[in-house]
């Protein structure tokens, strides 16, 4: 089928391409903090909702019987999602070589939950601490669940802008191409053949602008993780973002792309529309 | 030979200025010619602007294709002019295009296949002394030309109706007679054609209803 040929302005191609770039790259980047300080949050939630339960006895068969019943006692709870006997390796840096210890078993509190109900329910048994040293990560998950919305906000943002970015530039391409509009108007063309004329020039600026971002963008993830990484951050202790979240960054220029046309074409059908 | 176009009692104005045209009627059959003559300021246009629905009326019946379109929607609007060629100074030629791609607009438009564009482009331009001008732009035409280049345009979607104001701004005997021949094979073919114009000797040897305009009238 004959197309229409481009009978608008390619004015503003560079910038349209440059906007798409810049905010491409921000919404990689938002996307991969967002990847990372969410698991980061999860992973710190977690430890913030452990304790540490202790049974101290001093026949250690007896003591290896009191933490399996204490052990089935929490799993039968309702508001524990995880209780883990604690492997000797992992007490191995604190207890010298055949020393006695306490057996010592973490349970993980669902979310919503206190650790109160848990400790009345201990508090009678000879032998028994509970110990919730997580507790003080509480305000770090905090921040790092917070940082991970706003940067899942930021990314949303991205693309309100990518939006924005095609809209206004099928805007003013339309405007601009006035004498043309005018004489489809007068031939009879349609609202979805207006439509493609800003669609192609939008779909070429949004691939190349957002695959051109998603590069920069991950160029600056790699240094940020390599700095990262070099760098004692405390509790983050790794910046690793998944396999599924490469594959969602890689989803992002066609995301751009599609989010452009979209808009774009919106844009000339609204005002093709209105035109009487 | 039912009508393609009717109008009935059809007055139009500009806004709130006197009227242009007052109780107009008439009709056009498939394959009938209607030549309008009258003098500057006579109402030629705006009853050229009407049939090729660029105007609305503002009173009155006006009757397309059997579509009463007086107050049809835009969208129903465009769809009606895809059936209709207009040649007239409301639309020039596009002088990012070349002959060909102007000459296309409507064939794109209508989503006809690239080989009958091309076919139908070729033809054309052939009929019209135009194939070797045909990857020249507008502003490289001489005025002969772009009139050919227009009337082009309007045909080459072979619509059933043609609305020609003032189709030829400076007609040579030569392209009188071009003209005249591709009208009466359009009205051969079923199209109705309304011409309006101020002279109309260049016309005399065409077949056609003739009507007369004075003062927004017809006589």
């Amino acid at each position: 089928m004959t197309r229409l040929p481009a009978l608008l302005d390619p004015r503003g191609t560079g910038a349209a391409m440059a906007g798409f770039a810049l905010l491409a790259a921000l919404a990689t980047l938002a996307a991969a903090a967002a990847f990372v300080l969410g698991i980061e949050a999860t992973r710190i939630e977690t430890m913030a909702r452990t304790l540490t339960v202790a049974v101290a006895d001093s026949d250690p068969a007896a003591q290896a019987g009191r933490a399996a019943a204490v052990q089935a006692m929490l799993r039968e709870r309702r508001d524990i999602s995880d209780v883990r006997a604690v492997a000797p390796r992992d007490l191995a840096p604190w207890i010298a070589p055949g020393e006695t210890h306490p057996a010592m078993i973490d349970a993980t509190l669902l979310p919503g939950h206190d650790e109160h109900p848990l400790r009345r329910a201990l508090a009678g048994q000879a032998g028994v601490a509970v110990f919730h040293e997580g507790d003080a990560l509480a305000p770090l998950a905090t921040l790092l669940r917070t940082l991970d919305h706003i940067a899942g906000w930021i990314g949303f943002a991205t693309f309100i802008g990518m939006a924005l970015i095609a809209a206004l530039t099928a805007r003013a391409r339309i405007v601009g191409g006035e004498e043309a509009l005018a004489l489809l108007d007068r031939l009879g063309a349609s609202g979805p053949q207006v439509a493609a004329l800003v669609r192609r020039p939008a779909l070429r600026e949004a691939l190349f602008g957002g695959i051109g971002g998603l590069l920069f963008g991950l160029a600056a993830i790699l240094f940020i993780a390599g700095a990262l990484q070099n760098a004692d951050v405390g509790a983050v202790t790794a910046v690793r973002i998944p396999l599924s979240a490469w594959a969602i960054l890689a989803g992002l220029p066609p995301l751009c792309v599609g989010i452009a046309v979209a808009a774009a074409q919106a844009t000339a059908l609204a005002i093709w529309a209105r035109r009487r | 030979m039912g009508a393609i176009l009717a109008f009935e009692t059809i007055g139009f104005r500009h806004g709130t200025e006197a009227e242009t045209l007052s109780n107009i009627s008439f009709e056009l059959a498939r394959g009938q010619i209607a030549i309008v003559s009258g003098a500057a300021g006579s109402g030629k246009s705006a009853l050229a602007g009407l049939a090729a629905l660029a105007l609305r009326p503002s009173r009155g019946r006006l009757r397309m294709f059997d579509v009463e379109c007086g107050e049809a929607r835009p969208a129903l609007r465009r769809m009606l002019r895809r059936r209709i060629g207009f040649i007239g100074d409301g639309l020039p030629l596009l002088p990012q295009l070349s002959v060909r791609e102007n000459v296309a607009l409507p064939l794109a438009i209508l989503g006809v296949s690239e080989r009958e564009t091309d076919q139908r482009i070729g033809e054309l331009l052939d009929w019209m002394a135009l194939t070797d001008r045909a990857d020249a732009h507008p502003e490289a035409l001489s005025h002969g030309e772009r009139d050919r280049v227009a009337i082009a345009r309007a045909v080459v979607g072979r619509p059933e109706l043609v609305v020609a104001d003032e189709p030829l701004s400076s007609p040579d005997a030569q392209e009188a007679a071009r003209v005249c021949a591709l009208f009466e094979r359009l009205a051969e073919l079923g199209s109705a054609v309304l011409v309006t114009a101020r002279m109309t000797g260049w016309a005399a040897g065409l077949t056609a209803r003739r009507l007369r305009i004075e003062q927004g009238q017809l006589l």
